[in-house]
């Protein structure tokens, strides 16, 4: 789905209980087309290859860019907000279709160790977590595509130790991981999760100029926050009811 | 007569016809076999063993044979650790050392292994060292080619190609080195 200029979204059904309970959990994905020479894309958080519930989200999202006139044989670079599978997880099994570059954030790469070759990663924790071989990482900073594309790197810890965020200034669009939802944020209980750090990468992300708030998942809300007036009163709604249960 | 009679009917033929195979069986056959299923339990044990069952229960389960059914098991179940070893697995090769030098009683050997292993290691941190900053520029280069830098972006030599290559190179004349000393074990 396109939202604007060339930026598309993918995003997993979740806006209701029951879309939660039938389709069960994989993340949002979203594209920036042609943002590489060659006309190569930008892929978000591509997902999981097969969930919980046994639905195959790789196949789903490639049906879905298909639909929009794209191909994920074109992806040239897939960023990844953070290091769990949700996100992650098809990131080296697109990266065979297309040979693309992979990228996580730097505080990430606790984990990156611990799961380069499935079986150490298999073995330390007892189940099996996809493989993720990243070519590059990201730090807080520019990060200049082509010529056509620049974007700003925020490093947003709290709900993992190395989560990123994504800021394209020129559109005031922010991909925001599993930082903030609508209506609530990323969990902080999980390994690597801090609730102070979290609440401070909010307040961070809340100073910028935001006009779309792409989020991680549609938890019972939508998967995209548009305009400045929902944006601001969804950080407000947060400091006021979430931010004390952290 | 029932499919359900027919097919109990099949497996009881199946069964008296490997009863009247064994009794026929000539003694270097018999032989064969047994030590085919020595190997099966060798192996399986190694292969437990580096999935986390502890040496003592390894122990309990030799402990179930004896004589020389007990020394062939432990030497196919060495001789299973000792292929597991990979020079690049350097964890999981200090848990299959640990392994060996509780079952083959030869400290000396496995102490060597586990210089070598140390050594490996040396070597690559070395080699990282040395070639970090060349490896870095090349990478930063390659990104700029397909449209990618920034100060965002920081290189992951590790993972390029080139140092692979580095790593393959000494990772083989280590595991040259590795299958030398561990020959004493295989079967």
């Amino acid at each position: 789905m396109k939202v604007t200029g060339d930026f598309y979204a993918y995003l997993w059904p979740g806006l209701t209980n029951a879309e939660m309970q039938t389709y069960g959990n994989n993340c949002n994905s979203y594209i920036v087309a042609d943002a590489l020479p060659g006309g190569r894309h930008v892929l978000v958080d591509p997902g999981m290859i097969t969930n919980e519930t046994g639905l195959k989200c790789l196949d789903h999202l490639v049906a879905e860019i298909e639909a929009d006139d794209l191909r994920i044989e074109d992806v040239g670079l897939i960023i990844n907000t953070h290091a769990h599978p949700d996100h992650y997880g098809a990131s080296e099994e697109i990266r065979k279709l297309c040979k693309s570059q992979v990228t996580i954030g730097k505080g990430e790469d606790e984990f990156v160790r611990m799961t380069s070759g499935k079986k150490s990663g298999t073995g330390q924790i007892g189940f099996e977590l996809p493989e993720l071989q990243p070519d590059f990482y990201l730090k807080e900073g520019e990060l200049l595509l082509g010529s056509r594309y620049m974007a700003e790197i925020y490093y947003t810890p709290g709900h993992t130790k190395g989560h990123i965020g994504v800021y394209w200034p020129e559109h005031k669009i922010f991909m925001a991981g599993d930082l903030i939802f609508y209506g609530s944020t990323g969990r902080v209980d999980l390994p690597g999760g801090s609730a102070h750090m979290l609440k401070n990468s909010i307040e961070r992300v809340a100073r910028l100029d935001i006009e779309y708030l792409f989020t991680g998942h549609q938890y019972g809300g939508p998967g995209i926050l548009k305009g400045k007036g929902q944006i601001e009163s969804n950080f407000s709604s947060i400091r006021a009811n979430v931010f004390s249960y952290l | 007569m029932s499919n359900y009679n027919k097919e109990i009917r099949s497996t009881l033929d199946i069964v008296m016809e490997r009863a009247q195979m064994f009794g026929s069986l000539s003694t270097e056959e018999s032989r064969r076999l047994k030590e085919k299923e020595l190997m099966i339990a060798g192996e399986a044990l190694s292969k437990r063993f580096l999935e986390g069952l502890p040496l003592r229960e390894i122990e309990l389960e030799m402990q179930k044979r004896e004589g020389d059914d007990k020394r062939k098991v432990t030497e196919y179940m060495l001789s299973g650790l000792v292929d597991s070893l990979d020079i690049e697995k350097t964890d999981e090769a200090e848990m299959a050392l640990a392994g060996i030098r509780h079952f083959s009683g030869n400290s000396d050997a496995a102490e060597k292994v586990k210089t070598l292993i140390s050594e490996y290691r040396n070597v690559l941190k070395r080699a990282l060292r040395e070639n970090i900053g060349r490896l870095t520029e090349l990478r930063m280069q390659e990104l700029k080619e397909i449209g990618i830098c920034g100060s965002a972006v920081e290189a992951l030599p590790e993972n390029s190609p080139e140092w692979l290559n580095i790593k393959d190179s000494i990772a083989s004349d280590f595991n040259n080195r590795l299958a030398v000393l561990t020959k004493i074990w295989k079967r």
